[in-house]
């Protein structure tokens, strides 16, 4: 079959772009050319494959994703949280900032230095009335039970110690401290069971 | 009465959240489409739409109702996947291939076009091998076909949304349907 050179001309016939005038030319030409007859072919064919609709389907949640950032009363409840958040960081560095000012002044850090002394040691004096009430009420369980009350008896000095130490307000507020640090960090380090970032793809039963 | 696309920009402008879905639920899926047979990893594909209507909204008081709308998202569309393929060069497997007459694009990249099991056992066997096909081109071809038999877009819209010259557009169609039609012939 020899080459033709208004074989260059099938795409754009194909695609419509020909004026009508060279359009039917090109018409009567295929008549009497095989090779851009079959040229013809092969690329219908090709438009065809082309032109056939590519289903890929994106998530389900896409939709609610798309909508939740374009949709003009999410992006002004948004807006709104956002301007919260901001208030409520710049009350925050506010208040940090006052309490950073007024205790510049001595006599107001010694008023805050008395002030924190009375409430450690009322603080303190709760526990230990707490762990005296525990204690009595467990060795009050144990009546009956020697080896408790010998156990209670050797504990004693040891216990009058504890109370002795801790009573001291520094030292008790220290020991706060860091059962608070304890117990923050105990709750930073928890276990977090984190979401399933990708789905199953849905598949519909006639393959789309 | 299904609202024309000028009808629902115009609702959508209005304030009309009803019209903002309606746009979503018709577009949706091809600019998906579009965006996936560019970057071919369908999280960033999914980026790549939501980003495609969140800036086709704010730019909505912008929209010529002259122009046809779906031309125009999926300009914004195609805009947005050839930046990302540009940041983000796929793999890619090299092949050389000397074009007659052509100084342009003597080398051929064409992309590892492996999928899933998952994917390939759920596509039907007639889109795969379209999609197979359109996927198999390099970037430059392949948003043009995308755009063309895909998209529906006519070669003037074509140039204009991915800013080039009209006679470029119909050369690389013109080329990569080549490209694909030897394919084709060496796979029978």
């Amino acid at each position: 079959m020899t080459d033709c050179s208004e074989r260059l001309r099938v795409q754009e016939y194909l695609d419509g772009e020909l004026p009508p005038a060279e359009a039917a030319a090109f018409r009567a030409h295929l008549a009497g050319c095989a090779r851009c007859t079959a040229e013809v072919a092969a690329y219908g064919r090709l438009f065809a494959t082309l032109d056939r609709p590519l289903r890929e389907a994106p998530s389900p949640d896409l939709s609610a994703r798309i909508l939740d950032r374009v949709l003009p009363s999410r992006i002004r409840r948004r807006r709104l949280v956002a301007a919260w958040g901001w208030g409520y960081a710049a009350a925050v560095l506010a208040c940090g900032a006052a309490a950073a000012l007024w205790t510049a002044d001595a006599a107001h850090r010694a008023q805050l230095g008395a002030v924190s002394a009375h409430a450690s040691g009322r603080l303190l004096g709760l526990v230990l009335f707490v762990v005296n009430a525990l204690g009595a009420a467990i060795v009050r369980l144990g009546v009956g039970w020697g080896w408790i009350r010998a156990v209670g008896q050797r504990l004693e000095p040891l216990s009058h110690a504890l109370r002795a130490v801790l009573a001291q307000p520094d030292i008790g507020f220290a020991v706060w401290a860091a059962a608070a640090a304890c117990c923050a960090l105990l709750w930073w380090m928890r276990p977090r069971v984190k979401p399933a970032v990708r789905e199953v793809r849905r598949v519909g039963i006639v393959g789309f | 009465m299904t609202p024309d696309d000028p009808e629902l920009v115009r609702r959508c402008l209005a304030g009309d959240e009803g019209a903002y879905r309606e746009l979503v639920g018709r577009y949706e899926r091809q600019v998906y489409s579009l965006a996936f047979r560019m970057v071919r990893v369908r999280e960033d594909a999914e980026d790549l739409t939501q980003e495609t209507f969140v800036r086709m909204f704010r730019a909505l008081d912008r929209y010529d109702p002259t122009r046809a709308f779906p031309a125009w998202i999926f300009t914004i569309a195609a805009r947005l996947s050839i930046d990302h393929v540009r940041r983000r060069r796929l793999k890619t497997v090299s092949l050389t291939r000397v074009e007659p007459g052509s100084e342009e694009e003597r080398t051929i990249e064409v992309e590892d076009t492996s999928l899933g099991p998952e994917e390939l056992a759920v596509r039907s066997e007639e889109e795969r091998a379209a999609g197979d096909l359109i996927g198999s081109l390099p970037e430059h071809y392949r948003v043009v076909v995308m755009l063309r038999h895909q998209q529906g877009l006519s070669y003037e819209e074509i140039a204009e949304a991915l800013r080039l010259p009209l006679g470029t557009v119909k050369a690389r169609i013109h080329r990569a349907r080549a490209l694909l039609k030897q394919r084709l012939e060496k796979g029978t």
